[in-house]
């Protein structure tokens, strides 16, 4: 093919190289087949070889703003993706620990989980679930950790509300869990601010080098 | 004097190209290459698409479940990706040729410079 063709072509790879590579192929195997279809029509019109293709990439535009352009809306997409992913998390490590020694494992609690000990597993997991946020989302854990929040705190409070109505002599020890659980919340976002820490800190050398 | 064509020769606004791309889709699928050259072929020429920012402008689309975009293999030529518009697409341009509408019919009041009184 034309010299100044695959020279396009490359530039644009270049620019797109933070791209997972298939879809950086699929892009450049898409644009690769319309200015193609621009060669040949400006062929059939009267052109040289030159002529057509230096009409083509003129009209496809600069290589810098469509990559850039084609990024941005790639982002956007993967990085939709990772919120909601990083929320599912958020949720699974909030509810999984819970569920296994209440249904699973119930047996475990009397083994491992004193009062005291439950307080400190809840504070250890929201330090955890925000660090995994962190590393999916970055710098977008917002929402998925507030959101998981708000449904694992609507559903405590209708188990409670549902206890005391079905047998009022309960205790509101459910409650107490779910006041702990807002009181840890600032510990999600703690663990997302740690993780974030780290990996700036482990940008700077190599941002000196550069 | 110069022609209308010339005069208003420019780029299109990168706002108003996934409008279009909706419009041309609406009509049947197609790949990129005949969507330009419908909207070229449709347009008369008046303004230029910059054919590479039909690319984001389809991502985005695609993205937001607008149209859908798939592979086909023909004999004989190159694999293209062609794109359809999705129910949630058919909406979208309903929603986007309202609003053209208002903002034309605002912009022709103005420029007609009809007066006040006529108007009343």
């Amino acid at each position: 093919m034309h010299k100044e063709l695959e020279k396009y072509l490359s530039q644009i790879e270049k620019q797109l190289s933070t791209l997972p590579t298939e879809q950086r192929e699929d892009e450049l195997r898409e644009i690769r087949s319309h200015l193609e279809m621009m060669i040949e029509e400006n062929i059939a019109c009267g052109c040289n070889e030159e002529e057509a293709v230096a009409k083509a990439l003129e009209q496809f535009g600069s290589t810098k703003e469509i990559a850039s352009a084609l990024k941005s809306t790639r982002a956007n997409r993967d990085q939709r993706a990772r919120t909601v992913l990083a929320g599912l998390v958020v949720f699974a490590i909030w509810i999984y620990p819970d569920f296994c020694t209440n249904y699973i494992f119930p047996s475990m609690r009397y083994f491992l989980l004193t009062p005291q000990a439950s307080y400190i597993e809840t504070a250890i997991v929201f330090l955890i679930s925000g660090w995994i946020a962190e590393v999916i989302a970055p710098r977008k854990v917002l929402l998925p950790i507030l959101i998981p929040f708000c449904i694992v705190w609507a559903l405590g409070i209708s188990t409670v509300i549902l206890t005391l109505v079905a047998f009022p002599t309960s205790s509101l020890s459910f409650l107490s869990y779910q006041l702990l659980n807002t009181a840890v919340l600032p510990l999600a976002f703690l663990g997302a601010w740690i993780r974030r820490r780290q990996v700036k800190h482990r940008q700077q050398p190599q941002m000196i080098a550069e | 004097m110069r022609s209308t064509k010339t005069e208003y020769n420019r780029d299109l606004a990168k706002g108003d190209i996934p409008t279009l791309i909706l419009a041309v889709l609406a009509q049947g699928p197609c790949h990129g290459y005949a969507i330009a050259r419908e909207v070229e072929r449709r347009g008369g020429e008046v303004f230029r698409l910059r054919e590479g920012s039909l690319y984001p402008a389809l991502r985005t689309l695609e993205n937001d479940d607008a149209i859908s975009g798939q592979w086909q293999e023909t004999s004989g030529a190159p694999a293209r990706r062609v794109y359809s518009i999705t129910e949630k697409g058919q909406r979208e341009l309903a929603q986007r040729t309202r609003a053209w509408k208002q903002y034309s019919k605002a912009v022709n009041a103005i420029i007609g410079g009809k007066p006040h009184a006529q108007r009343a």
